[in-house]
């Protein structure tokens, strides 16, 4: 069976093919570029860089469906992969549910972590539609903030899976 | 009689949505780095290796033969202007002791040389290539040891200014006593107790950021994150010998600040970008932030304080000598808030002495940081007032209740302290804090849990403990702090409503569109507010001090006075009527007998119609009080004696902000202030090594609080109306942070018996105390 | 096999030319074969820390190994599962007192855990990898996949010198015994922070009463040094007595002190041996409690 392969062109860069937010998309990037990088490169400014390893959840997003950092991920890892990033999941003109309830809820103060935060809360409900505080607040756990204290993020998870729930009704 | 007024409000004290929360939770490119600019250039920063050494020879030749690098900056290449980097009014209370760059380094972390390339990597590869010869001098990483003679002098540049004693690296000293008698005569016991606190980080999410380019008549634009755009706009002028006229300051959105981004370190970045012609952009990497931006000041308190078995305070003596790092940003200011914060809060009988240093030493700058010296003080404060409360056995509740501060009194050190000279003497006229104890008392089941405990406790290896903290913080620097606005009207009765102020993050912008609409009766989405744009908004300090609401809110409100005014004035020609007959109500002018006109008719008469003209005013505001928020804090602990881990089951604060402008926005300020306060409290702190080069410097191991760290936090806002503020307001966003240091120091104490006087309380510190306790 | 020190912040990737994704196991360690090839699998770890001079990544991606399931012996985790996948499969949840659910809900934080694999946090020792102390506690072994075929060890000898395999080796499958599966399991991690990578100690314990003497034991503790630490010979003292409080007091105090010896300078290592011994005696004093 032949493999899939990467190999470096003429710039010394991969060309990777994936979805982001549902569109086919072809990027160059160079073996050392992570996919928070990639990502910001062509234009997917939701999606910040915090730190750099890891810790911050700043860089979430939805790698296959499950929320992941990509700031220690190689952009060549995504390759075949479909990414969600925070605009894919609403606009100001259409927001998502969650987007809504973060609002609503008063859990955006100064917005950066935001991003990541609801990508991690779109990963919770989307395989639990009724967690409990506790869940929320382990599933969120990778997202640091430090405006919030995260006392309104997790009522906004709550309200977001209540609008969620009656939406599906 | 607060309620009464709260209640007549239409807009302020209302829960409104926060003007840019949708485009945030939508991921909008709203930040300082989120823009791509043609031709930018990135820049990277040499950092000193040595916590202290002079610079014999640096040579960039090599770095600048890299493909795509455009300038390597040395201390040669740029202006040598002492200045401060800490944005604080002019002229500013902090040593004139830093220079863009310098031979000489002073921490590890220190700023060497700067690169410009076209490239991120070919400007790290520059930043390699470039080769210094240092000469290395011995260090001191301890404020005490720096003080000593023989110590070495971290300044002993001719040129730096307003440092008090740079041969015993003294950066900020001040003394103040009020004395009644001998000290110590009328007490019947004496504490005396010493209070540590280490380097502690902001830890904004966002790293520092910053975009200098020109526009097309050649000025300099300086995109950055920052909470004192003006500041910024001054002292970039002074350190690169420009002229305000030349540069402009542009602050979007910012991903928080916490006041690390209360200084000014976009000098270098601006002399890069004049260099090279070309726009440039430093982002700082997350162990940049933690090094080489700013701290808090760790904290070295010494507390003797006499209590009479009555429960009176007798004396009360606070020497604090703070560790300021390298360089002297915020140093006189920080330790005189230390006392000037938290002195006043309770009743001494007699003598009041405050004694505080800051010293230079060389680690990393410590600078502007939520709670201000507050923080540090209230550490020491509250856990001695429960240690007074057990000398003479008296509940430590009540012996609070019998000694603060009340409605009507004032203190000595109001008028003696000020933030960096004297302070204006001043009485409480707002203070929620008997309501703020009761009720917290009863939220978090104060004296039955006490009791349940006590029995519960005998038989686990889980301790359970309470524990309490007063505070009161500032709103504003009084006859220091000024903001103003400018509002005009749109034909369709709507407003722009331009300021100075700068929202990091607090919501500042919506707050005080919800003041101007509040006074001109419209709903505050009509009021558009733009910010923080030296060319276009009026001055203002910035976001630090506890200053937004109650200073550019006053400031707003006058504003928003005057433009009624107009409005009235142009209504008053369209209805025929006198003046004083006419109001604004629901988007309209009115007189008494009925008759209105729209907004919308009134802006289109002034625009268009008849004696046009653009309804327009602005105002500015300072003040001459600093009215105290007040705050009393409950925390419900557990100690596993097993490990030494702390957990909060429970911490209550009840807030008196006097009227919140916004009361969703207000318990977010303090929930976030609260966390932080419990992070730090039980788990950060950045460590060095012997040769002070920072080990922690990093998310991985300086690990703050996550959503997982936290179980019940609850903040309850309790009003009060502030006749100085407007609408009734002060301040909020400091103060939360202040409690949870000695908030857990009681309870841990009352779980456990085990008395923490040094942050951070650790399981390792524990377990270690618990088991000395034993032996 | 080698070691990554996680203050490295040279990155290497900077010369890879080729990224092979393979199908299937053989095609994977065949790719190995080529010089400068390294195997990545989620990278949370690896991705900053890939040997020098590497050219070629060989991405675990699509290979068949992220399952739990049973066979009549034993419990078998497929190296590409996931924390976030242990933490709730039911098999982890049920068996062995759900230790494996547990351990992986302390990983770190759900970001890591959505992509941290049970290889990749066993491939490289490392004081803040939480599985290997719950791997020994399970008495489990690791199976390999090399170029002569592919090999079965017990985790006690994959990190000695008795296994040495090199960097062509993959990681394939995690078996754990199913005899055990009703022991009684205890886990705790003590740390700071609750997502924190590193913590201050682990201990993964498994134990069997009979007739209240305990029948089988072990005990390990991790995050004091990259390996667990586990010691026989305290065991053995454990084994079939009547645990006093004398006992219990007196062979926790001895971990204690084996802890100590480690870093016998450092405070934070003194601390550590505290928690060795408490978390012991608490262990123990509650399976008397049990009887």
């Amino acid at each position: 069976m032949k493999n899939e392969k990467l190999s470096l062109d003429k710039n010394g860069r991969f060309e990777i093919s994936l979805k982001v937010n549902g569109k086919p998309l072809s990027m160059e990037v160079k073996p050392s570029e992570s996919l928070l990088e990639a990502l910001r490169k062509y234009g997917y400014k939701g999606t910040k860089k915090g730190c750099d390893t890891g810790d911050c959840g700043s860089c979430a997003i939805l790698m296959d469906g499950s929320s992941r950092v990509s700031c220690v991920m190689p952009a060549f890892l995504a390759h075949g992969s479909e990414i969600t990033t925070i605009e894919g999941l609403g606009t100001v003109q259409n927001p998502h549910a969650i987007q809504a309830a973060f609002v609503e809820a008063g859990a955006v103060q100064c917005g950066f972590c935001i991003p990541g935060m609801i990508v991690s809360a779109k990963h919770l409900l989307d395989r639990n539609k009724t967690p409990g505080e506790g869940e929320i607040k382990h599933h969120l756990d990778g997202n640091l903030c430090r405006c919030t204290g995260y006392v309104k993020q997790i009522e906004a998870v709550k309200l977001a899976a209540k609008k969620l729930r009656k939406s599906s009704k | 009689m607060p309620e009464a007024k709260t209640k007549e409000f239409k807009v302020v004290n209302k829960r409104v949505e926060k003007i840019d929360s949708l485009g945030l939770a939508c991921g909008e490119p709203m930040f300082t780095g989120d823009v791509d600019i043609k031709g930018v250039l990135y820049a990277k920063l040499l950092w000193s290796p040595h916590a202290h050494a002079r610079i014999k020879n640096i040579d960039v030749s090599q770095a600048l033969k890299i493909k795509g690098v455009r300038a390597a900056l040395t201390y040669k290449d740029v202006p040598r202007v002492p200045h401060t980097t800490a944005g604080q009014g002019y002229p500013e209370p902090s040593p004139y002791d830093t220079y863009i760059l310098d031979n000489k380094v002073r921490f590890v972390g220190d700023r060497v040389a700067a690169v410009a390339a076209e490239t991120i990597e070919a400007a790290e590869e520059a930043v390699k290539a470039v080769k210094v010869d240092y000469e290395i001098l011995p260090a001191v990483l301890d404020q005490l040891e720096a003080m000593k003679p023989g110590a070495p002098v971290i300044h002993d540049e001719k040129d730096s200014k307003n440092i008090p004693d740079a041969k015993r690296n003294i950066a900020a000293k001040f003394d103040f006593e009020v004395k009644n008698g001998e000290w110590f005569a009328d007490a019947d016991h004496v504490v005396e107790k010493t209070y540590r606190i280490p380097y502690f980080q902001h830890c904004a999410i966002e790293p520092h950021t910053t975009i200098c380019y020109f526009d097309h008549q050649n000025r300099l634009i300086i995109r950055t994150s920052t909470q004192v755009p003006f500041h910024v706009r001054r002292i970039v002028a002074q350190a690169l010998n420009l002229s305000v006229k030349d540069i402009r300051v542009i602050k979007p959105r910012i991903g928080g600040g916490f006041g690390s981004k209360q200084e000014v370190l976009e000098d270098v970045v601006a002399a890069l970008a004049l260099k090279t012609k070309s726009p440039v952009r430093l982002e700082y990497s997350r162990k940049e932030v933690f090094i080489s931006s700013r701290t808090r000041h760790p904290a070295f308190m010494k507390l003797k304080t006499g209590v009479k078995k009555d429960g009176t305070i007798t004396d009360m003596s606070m020497e604090i000598i703070l560790n300021t790092g390298a360089y002297g940003s915020h140093a006189l200011t920080v330790m005189m808030c230390s006392g000037s914060h938290t002195i006043p809060m309770y009743r001494v009988k007699n003598n009041i002495k405050f004694s505080g240093k800051s010293v230079y030493t060389n680690l990393p700058v410590a600078g502007a940081y939520r709670g201000y010296g507050a923080t540090q003080a209230f550490f020491g404060l509250e856990a001695q007032m429960d240690l007074m409360a057990e000398k003479i056995g008296m509940d430590p509740v009540l012996f609070r209740k019998k000694n603060y501060i009340k409605l009507g009194e004032g203190s000595p050190v109001f008028k003696a302290m000020g933030e960096g000279r004297e302070g204006v003497e001043q009485v409480i006229t707002s203070i929620g804090l008997a309501e703020g104890m009761e009720r917290g008392l009863k939220e978090i089941g104060w004296y039955e849990k006490k009791k349940r405990y006590a029995a519960e406790n005998k038989n686990s290896h889980v301790k359970k403990g309470l524990g309490m903290a007063c505070l009161m913080q500032g709103s504003g620097i009084p006859e220091v702090d000024m903001g103003s606005a400018t509002i005009k009207m749109n034909e369709d009765g709507s407003f722009n409503l331009l300021i100075g102020a700068t929202d990091l993050g607090t919501g500042s912008d919506t707050i005080l569109a919800q003041i101007a609409a509040e006074v001109l009766e419209v709903p505050n989405t009509d009021v558009i507010v733009y910010s923080s744009d030296t060319d276009l908004t009026p001055f203002d300090v910035g976001a630090y001090a506890s200053s937004t609401t109650f200073i550019s809110g006053g400031a707003v409100k006058k504003t928003a006075e005057k433009v009624r005014e107009m409005i009235i004035e142009v209504a008053a020609k369209i209805l025929d009527e006198k003046k004083e007959n006419l109001y604004l109500k629901d988007k309209q002018v009115f007189s008494k007998d009925g008759k209105r006109v729209t907004f919308q008719e009134v802006a289109n008469t002034s625009l268009y119609y008849y004696n046009q003209h653009q309804i327009i005013a602005s105002a500015s505001h300072f003040a001459r009080t600093s009215p105290p928020p007040f705050s009393a804090h409950f925390a419900d602990i557990e100690v596993d004696t097993r490990t030494g881990e702390v957990k909060v089951v429970d911490y209550v604060s009840c807030v008196d902000c006097g009227t919140a402008i916004n009361p969703t926005l207000a318990e977010g300020q303090n929930d976030g202030a609260v966390v932080n306060g419990l992070s730090h409290t039980l788990a950060e702190g950045i460590e060095f090594s012997p040769n002070g080069t920072p080990l922690n410097a990093n998310f991985r191991r300086y690990k703050i609080f996550t959503s997982s760290d936290i179980e019940k936090v609850r903040t309850i806002l309790i009003p009060t109306y502030e006749p100085n503020g407007p609408f009734g307001a002060k301040s909020v966003s400091e103060i939360g942070i202040n409690g949870p240091l000695p908030a857990l120091s009681n309870a841990i104490y009352d779980a456990c018996g085990v008395r923490l006087c040094e942050a951070p309380f650790t399981p390792y510190r524990i377990l270690m105390a618990l088991k000395k306790k034993q032996e | 096999m080698f070691f990554i020190n996680p203050g490295v912040t040279e990155v290497f990737v900077n010369n890879i030319k080729n990224v092979i994704f393979p199908e299937t196991l053989k095609d994977a360690v065949s790719a190995l074969k080529k010089k400068k090839s390294f195997f990545m699998s989620s990278s949370t770890f690896s991705f900053k820390s890939v040997p020098e001079g590497t050219e070629n990544i060989v991405l675990a991606k699509k290979l068949p190994l992220r399952y739990v399931k049973k066979d009549p012996k034993n419990l078998l985790i497929g190296a590409l599962t996931t924390f976030d996948d242990l933490e709730n499969n039911p098999l982890c949840r049920s068996l062995f007192s759900g230790i494996l659910s547990f351990s992986a809900s302390r990983c770190s934080s759900q970001l890591i855990r959505n992509m941290a694999t049970v290889g990749g946090n066993i491939a490289h020792p490392n004081a803040f990898n939480l599985l290997p102390v719950v791997l020994t506690a399970l008495g489990a072994s690791v199976k390999v996949a090399l170029r002569t075929g592919s090999k079965t060890v017990p985790v006690r000898d994959f990190y000695s010198s008795k296994f040495k395999c090199g960097t062509e080796a993959i990681i394939t499958e995690i078996q754990a015994p199913l005899s055990l599966a009703k022991d009684d399991f205890y886990f705790e991690k003590v740390s700071k922070i609750r997502s924190s990578w590193d913590s201050y100690i682990t201990v993964a314990f498994r134990s069997r009463l009979r007739n209240g003497r305990l029948e089988d034991l072990k005990l390990a503790f991790g995050a004091i040094t990259a390996f667990p630490y586990v010691n026989e010979a305290l065991e053995k003292e454990l084994l079939g007595a009547e645990l006093t409080p004398a006992l219990i007091k007196s062979v926790s105090a001895k971990y204690g002190e084996a802890v100590l010896a480690f870093h016998p300078a450092s405070r934070i290592n003194a601390y550590r041996a505290e928690l060795a011994a408490n978390l012991t005696a608490f262990y123990l004093k509650g399976l008397t409690e049990k009887v």
